[in-house]
């Protein structure tokens, strides 16, 4: 891992069991992720960038190989550590939303702080800032049934940012998204980019669609690396 | 770790989410923990009518004392040295009679006589029952007192009419001359009522409506040892001398167990109250640990409940318990959100079941006082009784039943797979 390198993946191999048989999701990985990069993993269905991410994000242990992600190998930590690595330095967004469906925006966002032990003032304060941030200031008492799909992934990706992690994983943010809701999406992961200096790893199957956004971009395919391309 | 308190509002809004079926849990909570409750303290209010009135009159501070074995005689002289004995209050021969004739005008009434010690005005040891008047004094004057039962048979319209009149007592019967040989004497005595008292809870002899006399006054009355003597010569041995019985009334209940191991050395068969109320006591423990145990079946079948409950709600929230695990929760918060939502299930059950014990045995207390009184019974005690610690006890009981029964729940929600979950797989 170098000194610059956020996210470090070396020789990453994850392999499920399937009806007895083994799938190799993963086959070998080899990764360095900078700080502040904004980068998509680009690929088709079953290419194994889902898998990627989650390990990234210490939901999923690998196989075999390491994952480093700011100083903090994930390989060696057991499920408790991994608990506080998630609610302490990635944020998660997910291409469904995931929002506790009977939880206003607000209580989503409040609910991630009081896992990560913030209470009080200071957790109302983050709040706010969080959904002004993403532009639902006017909404932070709506459940998600009373969003649209947009807004409901505006309040997905302030909770994902509301603890202030050093790096925000989307994994299909854009996926239940009409053209225009994603590209404002898009648009906004950008700014929290450049204002936070955050790291983003966002995995997607449009290409088309996140080529104009991201710094970097890492096509996959049958669990291996393609090419990784450095954007303009 | 997350704070009691926001585990407590999350779990309240995951009870809130499914509020039939959580009404129903805990429908079944209050219904065993309010059984159980009420089985208590119907145990609880038996014990404390039972020993209500000893402890009011200060029972548990006397001693009887019986002539020994070894062939103790317990007369004045006995009775003498026993009151110089460090610790004790006061000394009376136990003297008491089946039947006397009470005579006031032309009303009398026949009746039971129990003889009391004077000096029992100096503690006020009796002042709790005297309804009208006062206790004996001391000095020799005949004195009675009359029991409220007894007023209108007597020919007095109230309490107050009662003090200072004189009643004209009758007595007649059997005292041993000699072995085998009894002679009948009749005894007639005046006597001036000085107060009337109300029989404390279920006092049988008071209950009855007994004469109380002076222990003085009774003593030269006919047929005190009767019944005694004729059951010793039956079993071919010889009356004893002295009293049959003699109450001992020491400074406190434990000087009285001091006293009772002394007065028996001195060859005298002693017992202490407080001792008999030991074993008494024990009984009634006994008979809670029965009904306690009945009631837990109850508590661990909505135990049952609360199980099938929560699992049903890992099932149904899985997705997001998936959510909670990829936002930062442990495994241990997970476990520890649905365990907090069992015990607020079972707090929520458990004080409801005392709301619920509270009007059931309120109704009970109600019907029983009705057939109570139709039965003759006037006064009668809280048949139900809820002690703190019964309260508290039995919330805190309800709490740890559903917690047992949110371990396993608990368990399979902190153990799940955050990817499989979110995957809804």
């Amino acid at each position: 891992m170098t000194a610059e390198s956020e996210i470090s993946v070396r020789n990453l191999h994850r392999a499920y069991e399937v009806g007895g048989a083994q799938v190799h999701a993963l086959r070998g990985i080899d990764l360095e992720i900078v700080r502040g990069q904004f980068v998509a993993i680009v690929g088709v269905s079953g290419s194994g960038k889902s898998t990627l991410m989650h390990l990234m994000g210490g939901l999923d242990t690998p196989t075999d190989g390491c994952v480093e992600v700011c100083g903090h190998d994930l390989g060696s930590m057991n499920a408790k550590q991994r608990a506080v690595f998630r609610r302490q330095i990635v944020g998660f967004v997910f291409q469904s939303f995931y929002l506790v469906p009977h939880l206003t925006a607000e209580g989503n966002l409040r609910l991630a702080l009081t896992f990560q032990g913030t209470y009080g003032d200071r957790r109302q304060r983050m709040t706010r800032e969080a959904l002004e941030r993403v532009g639902l200031a006017d909404r932070m008492q709506h459940r998600p049934g009373q969003l649209s799909a947009g807004e409901q992934q505006r309040v997905a990706v302030a909770r994902a940012i509301v603890h202030r992690p050093r790096v925000l994983l989307a994994d299909e943010p854009t996926g239940n998204l009409d053209h225009a809701t994603a590209n404002r999406l898009l648009e906004l992961l950008c700014e929290i980019q450049a204002e936070t200096n955050m790291t983003i790893v966002m995995v997607t199957h449009d290409e088309e669609l996140v080529s104009g956004y991201c710094h970097r971009k890492i096509r996959m395919r049958d669990g291996c690396i393609l090419e990784s391309a450095e954007m303009t | 770790m997350i704070r009691m308190v926001q585990l407590v509002s999350q779990s309240l809004q995951g009870v809130m989410r499914s509020r039939l079926r959580s009404l129903l849990t805990t429908l079944g909570i209050a219904i065993s923990s309010g059984a159980l409750v009420s089985m208590v303290a119907f145990a609880v209010g038996l014990q404390a009518q039972f020993e209500l009135p000893i402890q009011k009159l200060g029972l548990l501070n006397d001693i009887e004392v019986r002539p020994g074995d070894k062939g103790a005689v317990l007369d004045d002289l006995a009775v003498e040295k026993i009151r110089k004995v460090r610790g004790v209050s006061y000394v009376y021969p136990d003297f008491r009679l089946s039947q006397l004739n009470v005579v006031h005008g032309k009303h009398n009434r026949s009746s039971m006589a129990l003889g009391l010690p004077r000096e029992a005005s100096l503690i006020q040891v009796f002042d709790e029952m005297i309804v009208a008047g006062e206790y004996f004094s001391l000095g020799t004057e005949p004195q009675a007192l009359v029991s409220d039962r007894s007023l209108r048979d007597l020919g007095f319209d109230s309490p107050q009419a009662a003090i200072g009149q004189t009643l004209q007592i009758e007595v007649s019967g059997l005292d041993a001359k000699q072995p085998n040989q009894f002679e009948l004497r009749k005894h007639q005595t005046s006597v001036r009522v000085v107060g009337v008292y109300r029989a404390p809870g279920i006092m049988e002899e008071f209950g009855h409506g007994a004469l109380l006399l002076p222990a003085d006054v009774m003593r030269d009355m006919p047929g005190l040892d009767f019944e005694r003597t004729l059951r010793r010569l039956r079993s071919d041995k010889e009356p004893l001398k002295g009293y049959s019985r003699v109450t001992v009334r020491a400074d406190s209940p434990q000087t009285a167990f001091r006293l009772e191991k002394k007065i028996a050395a001195m060859g005298y068969e002693a017992r202490a109250v407080a001792g008999r109320i030991k074993e008494a006591r024990r009984a009634f423990l006994f008979m809670e640990v029965l009904l306690s145990a009945v009631g837990t079946v109850g508590l661990v079948v909505a135990g049952l409940g609360i199980m099938n409950t929560l699992l049903m709600s890992v099932m149904e929230r899985y997705q997001e318990i998936g959510i909670y695990k990829a936002i930062g929760a442990s495994d241990s918060d997970v476990g520890i959100l649905f365990l907090t939502e069992a015990a607020v299930l079972g707090l929520i059950g458990g004080l409801s079941g005392l709301a619920l014990a509270r009007v059931v045995c309120w109704g009970l207390q109600w019907a029983i006082g009705i057939y109570a009184s139709r039965e003759g019974i006037e006064e009668f005690g809280d048949v139900f009784r809820f002690p703190l610690w019964l309260l508290a006890g039995a919330v805190a009981y309800a709490i740890l039943i559903s917690l047992l029964s949110g371990v396993y729940p608990a368990t399979r929600a902190a153990r799940v797979d955050p990817i499989r979950a979110l995957r809804g797989q």
